[in-house]
């Protein structure tokens, strides 16, 4: 081998190592920052629990009885406090799915009205305030859905947000029907119109943080790419179609308890 | 609906005021405390049916205390719910290896929070 020959040699050697040791110390700082923003979420979750307590005792009367005047602006609290919570929880999980990679989701029994209940307490106050015409089909007799008991009425709430945030005019419907071997939550709305593209885009996971140069708000909490990711790590998906007309259907789908027997 | 005597393990005296009021609202006996050291004292001089122990409280770790209560005669058979929160991924398996009968993850609904109390107090 010539002079030149192993003096390149060397040189891509010593370039190689210099790779390594530049991504090893990236890894160190990624797993530093995943720590520390795990932390500060736990951190965050701490008074969001307090306020949340203190706002469902004082609607439940614990600490003697509200006066009605004040009863909408609770309401109106605890929906927020919700969704500062939504948001924290997913923030959380995004940090565990891409930095520490140790999301751990359970697939649990739950029926159909326990998670409606705890997904609609505050949504529907919300909805009111905002002059939104809510509706609720539900078909009877649905089955218990095999869904992680700690999200799934916030993804449910997260797609409601959405529907809220991105309707255009008129109603938001909710209709929870069966589907095969699963349990459909569709929220049904009024939206823009979106290409084909644009609507593959929105489900992906980092599209709330796409560039943009038109200031248009493109997504809610951490976007419905999160949701349709924490719906597929349980077997369940998240598809959202738009009608030429802006007609749009979020749906949430999860298996039906006993399906996958 | 079965009525016990609580204790509430949690620094954080917002949320212990506030279990224990709500606790006391819906006829259970609510005491509260915020260290583990003077939890584990307090579950062997009191005869509490259940404790709601935090994961997460200065000086000693809620599982720490977990065991402590595991380990002594006197306490052994307290019903343990272990409160964390969701982004410790490992808690909820740490808690049931530290001897809790069941955890609740923050925050959490008034609804949950009994939903679990009633499930871990009818199991003998």
């Amino acid at each position: 081998m010539s002079h030149a020959a192993s003096f390149f040699a060397g040189l891509l050697a010593g370039a190689a190592i210099a790779v390594l040791f530049v991504q090893a110390a990236y890894r160190r700082k990624a797993a530093l920052f995943g720590r520390l923003f795990s932390f500060a979420m736990h951190e965050l979750n701490t008074p969001i629990t307090a306020v949340n307590m203190t706002i469902l005792n004082l609607l439940s009367d614990v600490f003697g009885e509200l006066p009605a005047p004040l009863k909408p602006w609770i309401e109106m609290t605890r929906e927020q406090v919700g969704r500062l919570n939504g948001l924290v929880g997913e923030v959380r999980d995004f940090v565990h799915m891409e930095l520490h990679q140790d999301l751990r989701i359970e697939a649990v029994e739950m029926s159909v009205d326990e998670v409606l209940d705890e997904a609609l307490v505050s949504i529907r106050r919300g909805m009111e305030q905002a002059g939104v015409d809510f509706g609720l089909i539900k078909t009877e007799a649905l089955p218990a859905i095999l869904c992680d008991p700690e999200r799934a009425a916030r993804c449910l709430s997260s797609i409601l947000f959405h529907a809220r945030k991105f309707r255009s005019g008129g109603p938001i419907t909710l209709a929870v029907s069966r589907e095969r071997d699963a349990v459909r939550f569709s929220v049904l709305y009024l939206g823009p119109r979106l290409s084909a593209d644009e609507i593959e885009k929105s489900l992906e996971l980092y599209y709330p943080a796409t560039p943009r140069k038109d200031q248009v708000m493109g997504a809610t909490g951490m976007g419905l790419g999160l949701i349709r990711r924490i719906a597929r790590l349980i077997g369940g998906d998240l598809a959202l179609r738009v009608e030429e007309d802006g007609r749009a259907t979020l749906s949430l789908s999860y298996a039906a308890a006993g399906a996958r027997a | 609906m079965i009525t016990a005597k609580i204790l509430i393990v949690e620094d954080e005296p917002a949320i212990a005021d506030n279990l224990a009021a709500l606790l006391t609202a819906k006829g259970h006996k609510a005491a509260t405390c915020c260290e583990g050291a003077e939890g584990v004292e307090r579950a062997r001089k009191e005869n509490f049916d259940l404790i709601l122990l935090d994961v997460m409280l200065p000086r000693m770790s809620g599982f720490d205390v977990c065991k402590m209560l595991r380990s002594d005669p006197k306490t052994t058979k307290i019903k343990i719910i272990m409160v964390t929160g969701l982004g410790r991924m490992g808690d909820v398996e740490e808690a049931f290896r530290a001897g809790a009968d069941d955890y609740l993850i923050k925050p959490f609904d008034s609804a949950r929070l009994f939903k679990k109390i009633e499930k871990v107090l009818a199991t003998p």
